[in-house]
């Protein structure tokens, strides 16, 4: 190739990259490639009629307290990686204010935990992300590895119309994964209450050696029963915390039984009013927890064993 | 829960008489009437709820409720699947205090919280809190139109935590996360919340500061307006949110005790909060080192039984503080501190005035 054609070849690859450049700017539905560039991204966000508030800031683990105050250990117990806050002011009214929080929680399991551990019964889902709800003019949501807050000073018809759009529009930047928390697959499907799944990654149900664990309702007839899911890595440690379980259930309750139902090895605690069942399965622990009837725990128990795979 | 005549506050008509007044006479008649009013509840008698041989009690201010030394602070940990366990072994074990947050902060634990009243709400102090403004810094003065804003904000979440509690009454609702005397001083705020109480949603009237809480304290000790005061305080002084640390340049506790008095004297009730952050680990918003504050105690201290986490409770129970907030989110937090609160007396030396 003579010295004209390398010149020519180098220009095309440089109008190519420029190119790229270019369109990674204009095009509307560019995806985020780390949570770094998010500021970046954000900058053009604010609504019609509305200006972004100071500027757009990122926090960290070290500083996250700065912004959010008593809730940070919380987000840090699900090791949140990094947190990009913008907050958009009503350019004719200044205390009229939208907050966005983006949470980068490093992995699609974290992310649903803080989704999943905030959501109350009852709020009303919104098809935006992997998951997401609100509540007046407030939108929460999953995608991936981000949890989305969107707060809104007022609550009027007018702050959900611009707080749902910041909802979609911050959703299409962010990337989804194909990652799917464990426990989503493996609790039973059959009478499963969806929105009710919660990942605690420490201290389920207050208890210091449950961590790991998913929490969800089924729906058993006309009542709702909490059941929870753990795993460890191997049979000898979910023993233990089964031994763990009945330990505090001993000290709290008012008395275990060990019982072997249909060859389903159970311990039932008479929690006093209320009856918690554990088991194990391999590496996985499972049961029921304050259930008022104590055969009907039993049952839900027996019906998670039998439909959980061992891994 | 129906309203009940509310069981712990001073007579509505008295109130009503007062916003009556104020409204033509202006907002030092608000402050003046107020403390005598408050001043005259003070001594009227003593609110007791739940109290059990394995805990102890302190009269929390003007309020006359004898509250749990220990109290729950159940922000955090109610977010974190069903533990409403917690909340009954805290019963259990006679705590009669439980403090929550606004769902704008604390998401869903209000909501988490009224389950467990559903049962207990006639047996139990229930306390919330909101905050009123945002983007401010300690040294900004509030103007008329912020404070108006902030006072309705406020009156608008007060509202919604009685609605996620499932009640129409709080015994007390906080200014949260005030730094600012300015907001303290605010008339408007000040209104906001007698309003409140004069449509029986609540019952005395608190801030929570820990950031430039000295100055906060000092304010709201000026107004006369407030019942309850929880600040972050360690027994080395104190904490400062914004820095994860002890304030720059704090008196120790056993330094501030003046302040605390002076709040004493004219009936706030004192509750600390954060005392033992600083001990905990990185990820709790401390900084690990369990042993910060053992050039603070006495021998018998030292040398008991307790851990570091309880050392920091039992301590900061016996120099100035009537209560202490405590964000518990497994049993065995909670069973340290109940220790910690119910044997304070026992393991610290050298006290006086407590």
């Amino acid at each position: 190739m003579n010295s004209a054609g390398v010149f020519t070849r180098r220009m095309n690859i440089k109008l190519l990259v420029l190119m790229g450049v270019v369109l990674m700017f204009l095009w509307p539905n560019r995806l985020l490639t780390a949570s770094q560039s998010l500021p970046e991204i954000l900058s053009d966000f604010a609504p019609s009629g509305w200006h972004t508030y100071d500027e757009i800031k990122q926090f960290t683990p070290e500083n996250l307290y700065e912004q959010i105050n008593g809730r940070a250990s919380f987000f840090l117990a699900y090791d949140m990686v990094r947190m990009t806050f913008v907050s958009f002011v009503n350019s004719a009214n200044a205390q009229h204010f939208i907050d966005l929080s983006i949470y980068d929680m490093g992995t699609t399991i974290n992310a649903f935990g803080v989704f999943s551990t905030e959501r109350s019964p009852g709020e009303t889902s919104i098809d935006i992300g992997r998951s997401g709800y609100f509540s007046g003019a407030n939108y929460f949501i999953w995608k991936g590895r981000y949890y989305i807050r969107i707060i809104s000073s007022e609550a009027s018809e007018v702050a959900q119309k611009i707080g749902i759009n910041i909802a979609r529009d911050v959703t299409k930047i962010l990337p989804e994964s194909d990652e799917q928390p464990w426990g989503m697959t493996a609790l039973p499907l059959k009478d499963l209450i969806t929105s009710s799944i919660q990942y605690a990654k420490v201290d389920a149900m207050g208890l210091d050696f449950m961590n790991d664990t998913y929490l969800a309702e089924y729906r058993k007839g006309g009542t709702n029963v909490m059941t929870f899911l753990s795993r460890r890595d191997s049979v000898e440690s979910a023993k233990d915390i089964v031994d763990q379980y009945a330990t505090f259930a001993k000290k709290y309750g008012r008395s275990i039984a060990r019982q072997s139902v249909g060859g389903v090895e159970l311990v039932s605690c008479d929690m006093g009013g209320s009856y918690d069942v554990i088991f194990h399965k391999d590496n996985l622990i499972g049961g029921v927890g304050s259930v008022e009837d104590q055969n009907l725990a039993i049952r839900v128990a027996i019906e998670l064993w039998e439909q959980l795979r061992s891994e | 829960m129906k309203k009940n005549k509310h069981r712990y506050t001073f007579d509505r008509r008295e109130f009503i008489k007062i916003i009556t007044t104020a409204t033509f006479s202006g907002p030092t008649l608000i402050t003046n009437a107020t403390s005598v009013a408050n001043g005259s509840t003070a001594t009227k008698r003593k609110i007791r709820l739940n109290e059990q041989p394995t805990m102890t009690y302190r009269k929390l201010g003007r309020t006359g409720f004898m509250s749990s030394r220990l109290v729950f602070g159940c922000g955090a940990a109610l977010k974190r699947g069903s533990a409403v366990r917690l909340l009954d072994r805290a019963f259990e074990a006679g705590i009669n205090h439980f403090d929550v947050g606004s769902d704008i902060v604390y998401k869903g634990s209000e909501r988490h919280l009224a389950q467990f009243l559903k049962t207990r709400r006639d047996q139990v102090w229930v306390a919330s809190k909101a905050p009123a403004i945002g983007h401010t810094e300690p040294d900004d003065s509030i103007s008329l139109e912020q404070a108006k804003t902030a006072a309705k904000f406020w009156t608008r979440l007060m509202d919604a935590s009685l609605k996620d509690l499932q009640t129409d009454y709080v015994d007390a609702y906080y200014l949260m996360a005030v730094n600012n005397p300015s907001l303290v001083r605010s008339e408007e705020i000040y209104n906001a919340f007698l309003k409140a109480k004069a449509a029986g949603k609540v019952g005395y009237f608190g801030l929570a500061s820990h950031n430039n809480a000295q100055n906060v304290l000092k304010a709201a000790i000026e107004t006369g307006w407030y019942d309850i005061a929880m600040i972050g305080i360690t027994p080395a002084g104190w904490y400062d949110w914004s820095t994860k640390s002890l304030a720059k340049d704090t008196s120790t506790l056993v330094e501030l005790r003046g302040l605390l008095n002076r709040a004493r004297e004219v009936d706030i009730g004192l509750i600390g909060m954060k005392t033992v952050r600083y001990l905990a680990p990185f990820w709790s918003g401390g900084k690990g080192d369990t042993t910060a504050f053992d050039h603070m105690y006495g021998e018998a201290l030292k040398s008991s039984s307790l851990n570091s986490f309880q050392r920091a409770y039992a301590f900061v129970l016996q120099h100035g503080l009537d209560v202490v907030n405590a964000d518990m989110q497994n049993f065995t937090h909670l069973e340290d501190n109940i220790i910690a609160a119910a044997k304070t007396q026992q393991y610290v030396d050298n006290i006086s005035g407590s």
